[in-house]
């Protein structure tokens, strides 16, 4: 189990994390990539993920911080935004549990 | 005016030798980056991620923490805009992401040349 505050999360997620964090996407990634609309899991990790923040919430708990008006960032995708919405919220929801996975909180 | 990437651009070398020896990730797993611009007077520099960089899971991670790095280590920079360049996500799908050592389920830490973090 990794041992960190969400402070100090924070403060090294780019660096000391960094390649943990990158595991973690990926692995979300290739997840998604096999079961829903390649379309649409790429267009949502380049065009929204590409502005998310994962932050550690404790308790091996994690949280990703999405754009504003996330949906409205996707553009070049012919799904409904009602779609787009509920393969967003699977997405976040795979990358929170890669993300404990990774830092070993499963 | 702004102040185009220039030969010989002290600031330019900078933040090439800052992508290189942080995100050696980049070119290793066949991407590369681009210095697009660089405006000296607001501090902002704009880089493209190409390659195996565009539509690859773990992008959106590496353009987050360019963006978070590069300000704290590069004080005349006080804003990154970097992107794949991959706006319309109506690519062929199925491409292959192709970043970082995680071949499938082998576990952990990649080995192997790594930033050095």
């Amino acid at each position: 189990m990794s041992d960190f505050t969400p402070e100090e999360f924070e403060e090294e997620k780019y660096t000391e994390y960094f390649s943990q964090l990158q595991t973690a996407y990926k692995r979300a990634f290739n997840e998604l990539n096999g079961t829903y609309d390649s379309t649409l899991i790429h267009a949502i990790d380049q065009q929204i993920l590409n502005e998310s923040e994962p932050h550690y919430e404790g308790d091996g708990e994690f949280s990703i911080e999405l754009p504003d008006d996330p949906i409205d960032r996707l553009t070049g995708v012919p799904v409904s935004d009602e779609k787009a919405a509920e393969t967003l919220d699977v997405y976040v929801e795979e990358l929170k549990t890669q993300l404990r996975a990774t830092f070993d909180f499963a | 005016m702004s102040t185009e990437s220039q030969s010989g651009d002290d600031l330019e070398e900078r933040i090439n030798n800052f992508l290189r020896r942080n995100f050696p990730q980049i070119q290793m797993h066949g991407g590369n980056h681009a210095i697009q611009n660089i405006d000296r007077e607001n501090g902002t520099v704009s880089i493209a991620l190409g390659g195996a960089c565009s539509g690859c899971g773990i992008s959106p991670m590496t353009i987050q923490a360019i963006k978070s790095r590069m300000t704290k280590e590069i004080p005349e920079i006080n804003e990154v805009h970097a992107d794949t360049g991959m706006g319309g996500g109506h690519d062929t799908g199925g491409m292959s992401p192709s970043f970082p050592g995680e071949t499938s389920e082998d576990g952990e830490d990649d080995e192997g040349p790594q930033a050095p973090f």
